[in-house]
């Protein structure tokens, strides 16, 4: 070959040329070359495409038998080589154009944008911030209300409510001991259902709703008030509408991993997704009931022996179940008190800080024609079941 | 910004303005398929990387399968072309998300907290949301074909789309309605209707697409096809009903009042109507293969492109064929990665867990493998996808030729932002 400038291309591939303005495509050759590829148009120098500049229609891969190449400075145009050897020789001369190269182009940028997402993602829970709980108490109240509305709803269908005037006034008046002490202004609205499972659980909206079984089981006034502190105590941290939003934003983050093509799949998510308290809720939610009950002037020495006569009778996974006595803790919603005795394990380490607390001056709970009013307030008990 | 509710900048001046004279020379045309090798490993690596980041990368994965597809339809011998980025789909994906999917999450929670979730107000609040969403489908399906259309290019013609997507979504919701009304006999009428429109409104470059077809020819096998659905529905829903009510007398006590069902004859129940459902599904997809044929075939024989005329070949048989074989490939996908899934699993208990199964727990798993089949189930996808598009065109023929010289390139593609319902606002009108 004649010295040409280094412009000399190595074997010459049979092409098809279109220039983009109309479908007609004419017949040419196409080389190889040092810098770009060489097209022989016809006229005495050929065309050169660099190889910097090019694209082709799909990323060359091991099994191409052709290739559709086009170039950046000549929108339109396309040149076709049906030689497998030419896409070959080109992903070598221009390795920018193969299906590796390609992909790390596309991969790389949101591979560390996801490992960006986690490191942020494990800061977050590690530091024990919550962006869930931020949002949370952006809510209005009236979307707390109608959320606790739907929860309790959900939650209780089918199940009576308690209401015997007599219990209902022991009831509120042990809410209002209790909300006293609170953050002004906090008003809590408790709820006893008819149900035999031992269980409490607080909704959004201050709104909380003890089961029968817990008040049978409960020993004395104090025990009760110690579990409703509790409870007061989550809703007073917002955590039962930190958990919605949590799921919520679960969901849209399953809505967007499957590409918004989720539909039923993103409202599974949303069911897994149940009402469960961190660790760190639920240390909340203690202290602010153990506050409460000091400033409400009630012993904690009742949700002391409370935790102590479950924990007997849960002895671990609360699979245990005594005759005659209707206690499980399969509440459904692990953020219920039973859910509580579950995630934590070191609820002796807690019986034994709440017993090693100053003592205060303290009177029972509830007076005992309150209490045993209370006791009835699902009316006369039902016969063994 | 040019409104996108405008059929492209005038297309009869297009048309006789910028076209170059006919060159009366015909250039045959030939359509062959080259299977795309490599889609098996392409979809893994595609499913791999979606779940490391964190389904972003589906955008970019189906780019380069779709890239991978089209490159396998080839006309003489050259392929199709599809210039579409992973970036378009990404960013339509978002303006839907921002625009529509969370803005309607928070009005109904609005319209719920203020409405009442059990009102009346809020229920009809639902239903217009509901017809809403069905107008937009219409708009969508349009949309996407458009910008598909329009990301298509042939020896650097591109192809494409010419008229309006309100238009069509408004014929595609108003033709729904008559479906319930006329039983689902208005379906081959409404099928051709909508095909008609998308026909003539197909363009390569500048040179139009034309659709001839009436809906009468399709009555005689989609009359057989209704009646089978009608016996399978029937079926169903007899069954359905029978079992229930068979449980629920089954309670009956001597006072006359029911008592609550046995929890395992519940579960059997739902295992029937479930399984029932599943059934039903398989069989839809079987019936429904001959109508689907005679469909593909009669509208083939009545699309032409100047010269052009189209020719389909497949069958009932092959369509069902197709059909069942990707349904099963995809399960095996899902039951491959759910199997290995839960071998991790298992590993990890035996080394780190407290070997304690807590029952609760363990539902909880077994819904968590369910959700975990069902995702994988898109896994082996581009290589059904594949299938399906080789089988149509393997028996597609065209006859006649095109005068190559005459089709000039067309007008610019509408759109940046991909398949983004979004569109549907004509957020670039603004």
């Amino acid at each position: 070959m004649p010295y040409d400038g280094g412009n000399s291309g190595g074997a010459l591939f049979e092409a098809r040329f279109g220039d983009g303005k109309t479908a007609a495509a004419r017949d040419i050759r196409v080389s190889i070359g040092e810098r770009g590829l060489l097209l022989y148009l016809g006229d005495a120098e050929p065309m050169i495409w660099p190889y910097g500049a090019l694209s082709t229609a799909e990323p060359i891969s091991s099994h191409a038998v052709d290739a559709l190449v086009a170039y950046k400075h000549m929108p339109g145009a396309s040149l076709f080589v049906p030689s497998g050897l030419f896409a070959r020789q080109l992903a070598e001369a221009a390795p920018h154009l193969t299906t590796r190269a390609a992909r790390r182009r596309s991969a790389t940028p949101w591979l560390v944008a996801a490992g960006i997402v986690v490191v942020i993602a494990a800061g977050v829970s590690l530091l024990q911030l919550s962006p869930a709980r931020a949002v949370a108490s952006l809510m209005p109240d009236k979307a707390r209300k109608a959320l606790g509305d739907s929860t309790i709803r959900s939650m209780t269908a089918g199940k009576k409510v308690c209401s015997t005037p007599a219990g209902r006034i022991a009831v509120d008046r042990l809410a209002s001991r209790l909300t006293d002490a609170a953050p002004a202004g906090t008003r809590f609205d408790v709820v006893v259902v008819d149900w035999g499972l031992v269980n409490a659980f607080a909704a959004p909206g201050n709104r909380i709703v003890l089961t029968r079984g817990l008040i049978n089981e409960a020993g004395g006034p104090d025990e009760v008030a110690g579990v409703l502190a509790h409870e007061m105590g989550h809703g007073i941290g917002l955590h039962p509408e930190t958990g919605v939003v949590r799921a919520i934003g679960l969901s849209a983050a399953v809505e967007l991993m499957l590409g918004g093509g989720g539909g039923t799949l993103s409202n599974i998510g949303l069911l897994l997704a149940q009402l469960s308290y961190t660790r760190a809720a639920e240390a909340e939610a203690d202290e602010t009931g153990l506050a409460l009950l000091k400033d409400a002037g009630i012993s904690p020495a009742g949700i002391a022996s409370f935790f102590r006569r479950m924990e007997k009778k849960f002895e671990g996974d609360g699979n245990d179940r005594k005759p005659g006595e209707n206690i499980s803790s399969d509440s459904g919603a692990s953020g219920g008190f039973a859910g509580m005795l579950r995630t934590h394990p070191a609820t002796r380490d807690r019986i034994r800080r709440i017993e090693a607390a100053d003592k205060y001056p303290v009177t029972p709970a509830l007076a005992a024609g309150e209490w045993a009013a209370l006791k009835a307030i699902c009316g006369a008990p039902k016969p063994a079941e | 910004m040019t409104s996108n509710l405008e059929p492209s900048p005038s297309l009869a001046a297009l048309d006789t303005a910028t076209a170059p004279p006919p060159s009366g020379q015909l250039e045959p045309v030939r359509l062959s398929w080259l299977h795309p090798i490599g889609l098996t490993e392409l979809s893994v690596y595609n499913f791999v990387v979606r779940i490391l980041t964190l389904g972003i990368y589906h955008f970019w994965g189906k780019t380069e399968v779709r890239r991978r597809i089209w490159s396998a339809t080839r006309l003489n011998g050259e392929p199709l072309e599809y210039t579409g980025t992973g970036a378009e789909l990404f960013k339509g994906f978002l303006v839907i998300f921002g625009v529509i999917v969370v803005p309607t999450m928070i009005v109904t929670l609005g319209a719920a907290v203020l409405l009442g979730p059990q009102s009346a107000a809020f229920r009809g609040f639902q239903v217009l949301l509901y017809a809403g969403f069905l107008f937009l489908t219409g708009i969508a399906i349009y949309r996407a074909q458009r910008f598909r259309l329009s990301r298509t290019r042939w020896r650097g013609i591109r192809a494409g789309l010419a008229g309006s997507s309100l238009a069509y979504g408004w014929t595609h919701f108003w033709t729904l309605l008559t479906l319930p009304l006329t039983l689902g006999w208005s379906a081959p009428w409404r099928s051709t209707k909508l095909q008609r429109i998308i026909t003539n409104d197909m363009r390569f470059g500048t040179r139009a697409f034309t659709f001839s077809a009436s809906s009468k020819p399709l009555y005689l096998t989609f009359a057989v096809y209704w009646l089978l659905m009608t016996l399978l529905a029937v079926l169903v829903t007899s069954v359905i009903v029978g079992s229930t009510t068979a449980l629920v007398l089954g309670g009956q006590q001597a006072d006359g009042k029911f008592a609550p069902p046995d929890p395992g004859k519940m579960a059997a129940l739902i295992v029937i109507v479930y399984g029932l459902l599943f059934l039903a599904g398989l069989v839809y997809m079987m019936l429904s293969a001959w109508y689907r044929a005679t469909m593909t075939r009669h509208f083939a024989a009545h699309t032409h492109l100047d010269g052009l005329a189209f020719e389909s070949r497949v069958t009932g048989r092959g369509l069902l064929w197709i059909s069942v074989s990707n349904y099963l490939i995809l399960v095996l996908g899902a039951t491959i990665v759910t199997l290995l899934l839960t071998a991790l699993a298992l590993l990890a208990w035996q080394s780190f867990g407290t070997g304690m199964v807590d029952p609760r727990r363990s539902a909880a798993i077994v819904t968590g493998l369910g959700f975990v089949f069902l995702l994988s189930m898109g896994m082996l996808l581009p290589v059904t996808q594949a299938r399906t598009t080789g089988y149509m065109m393997r028996n597609l023929v065209l006859a006649g030729g095109l005068d190559m010289a005459s089709i000039a390139a067309g007008a610019e593609p509408a759109g940046t932002r991909g398949e983004g319902l979004a569109q549907a606002f004509d957020i670039d009108a603004l």
